[in-house]
């Protein structure tokens, strides 16, 4: 059975120019056109076909505002789709953001806590797996500081750290792979395979080409909401380079 | 209402650790620390008592101990309304990047202001029974199931008010002053005895005066509330839940779109 599936999946989302929150500004926009509040729809994807197999590992690239991390977004069930079906198998664990919920004067031990129990961990299950989370991060000298003293480093290796150890069945990872010094990102590739190779299915989105050329098994070229072309990594981002250069 | 359940149980330590985190967030750094959850109701008590029992006379036996079983729950009840509001925009930032259920978010705002109204009520009541001349009943076991009826009442009401706010922000400011309003007509500070006897049975409809009276029923009179104000304490909470969590579940999908 596929991990996700998705069929003719597209969501819009509203936005609005010069937002007119309150009776004042609507007034004032009855006399200045310029400042009247104009609703659009954005179309961020455009029926979207997918299907994306247990175990494999699928990477996404496109250029800037093309869908891809909305297409995250809806697979984690942050945001409804507007129409059309997705249908996600087993647990989630989303690395849409690191140290998601992270309070600045809880400590990292406090912060940790937090932050599994969000991915909805039991106690129990974090007390069992704290050690390794600290271990990980290679932070057990500072668990017991607030994390606003962390280092912009420290703090995405223990949010690295919390979502690896989630064990879940789909990882989805939205371009956070540039974590910390080189040692531990060289450290978090290694994870990932050993992830992958456990036959945990991973959906990630990249601007490191090179990257995903290494880790994915398939790629999807997203433009403009839509997948223009998918298949063999090096293929796609063989055609990728040319959408590059005809639209640059 | 089953998923609500199943949600929150399996959500449990998610709530526990945000009622965590407020609790100690919330005194982190001043040096009194948790005693101010005592000391905010402990000095309204003192400035209530001597305006009303002092100055304007309101003739009772034991006025402090009085106002206390009905002013504890209150401040339970407008903190939570109050925090609750703000519970989901609060926490755009959780909502927009994982999935969990928002539920958990207003239920852990109305937990929160209940620990503290639990940690008042240990400190306080022994000592005013004690010193009450009025026999203990076995009517003050009657306060444990009206709490949690006045938890379940508050959490509907925080269902409803933390989804409208993310649509409307007004909710926040309109909830600031009704709830600031509602306490003066809400028979806490004087007793529903003195007001015209026409005006006690409309209170009594109301489900925030019905709560008033059924804490000063089992807790300082040692009696069991009449009909119809137990009538108000069952049916209130299952209508505000029923309610808040059909409003709060059709609202929801779209919170990480809204906020």
């Amino acid at each position: 059975m596929p991990a996700v599936e998705a069929r003719r999946l597209s969501k819009m989302f509203i936005v609005s120019r010069n937002p007119a929150e309150n009776l004042k500004v609507r007034f004032v926009g009855l006399f200045d056109p310029r400042q009247r509040e104009r609703r659009e729809e954005l179309w961020a994807l455009r029926g979207v076909d997918l299907s994306v197999g247990s175990g494999e590992c699928l990477g996404f690239i496109g250029p800037n505002g093309s869908g891809k991390s909305t297409l995250l977004r809806l697979m984690a069930g942050i945001f409804p789709p507007t129409d059309g079906t997705l249908r996600v198998e087993g647990r989630v664990a989303p690395m849409i953001e690191l140290g998601v919920g992270f309070h600045p004067d809880l400590t990292g031990c406090e912060n940790v806590y937090l932050n599994t129990s969000l991915f909805g961990l039991p106690r129990r299950e974090t007390d069992r797996l704290y050690d390794s989370i600290v271990e990980f991060s290679g932070l057990a000298a500072s668990m017991d500081l607030p994390v606003k003293t962390y280092s912009s480093g420290m703090y995405m290796r223990l949010g690295f750290s919390v979502t690896i150890h989630l064990d879940a069945d789909l990882l989805l990872i939205d371009e956070i792979l540039a974590v910390g010094d080189e040692a531990f990102h060289q450290k978090c590739i290694e994870r990932l395979h050993l992830i992958r190779s456990s036959g945990r299915t991973i959906v990630m989105v990249s601007h490191d080409l090179a990257l995903v050329e290494k880790m994915c098994d398939r790629v999807c070229l997203l433009v403009g909401g839509r997948i223009l072309v998918q298949g063999e990594p090096r293929a796609v981002i063989e055609r990728y380079h040319e959408v590059a250069r005809t639209s640059g | 209402m089953t998923a609500f359940l199943r949600d929150l149980i399996r959500y449990r330590g998610l709530i526990h650790n945000l009622v965590l985190r407020d609790l100690k967030l919330k005194y982190r750094g001043s040096v009194l620390g948790i005693i101010w959850s005592l000391l905010n109701p402990l000095l309204t008590l003192a400035v209530y008592s001597f305006a009303f029992h002092t100055v304007l006379r309101v003739q009772m036996e034991n006025y402090a101990f009085f106002l206390l079983v009905s002013l504890l729950p209150w401040q339970f009840f407008s903190n939570s309304l109050l925090a609750s509001t703000g519970s989901i925009v609060h926490n755009a930032h959780l909502i927009r990047k994982v999935y969990f259920p928002r539920e958990t978010l207003p239920v852990s705002s109305v937990l929160f202001a209940f620990a503290q109204l639990l940690l008042a009520f240990a400190v306080f009541l022994p000592g005013l029974l004690a010193t009450s001349e009025r026999p203990l009943r076995w009517t003050l076991l009657l306060s444990i199931p009206l709490l949690l009826l006045h938890v379940v009442f508050t959490a509907g009401l925080a269902l409803l008010l933390s989804a409208l706010t993310t649509a409307f922000r007004d909710v926040t400011h309109l909830t600031e002053v009704t709830v600031m309003l509602l306490f003066w007509l809400t028979p806490i500070v004087y007793p529903v005895t003195i007001a015209p006897a026409a005006l006690q049975e409309l209170f009594k409809a109301n489900p925030l005066a019905a709560f008033a009276i059924a804490y000063q029923d089992v807790l300082f009179w040692r009696r069991v509330p009449e009909a119809i104000v137990l009538a108000s304490v069952l049916v209130f909470p299952a209508v505000a839940l029923l309610v808040g969590l059909a409003v709060f579940r059709r609202m929801s999908p779209g919170f990480a779109e809204r906020v």
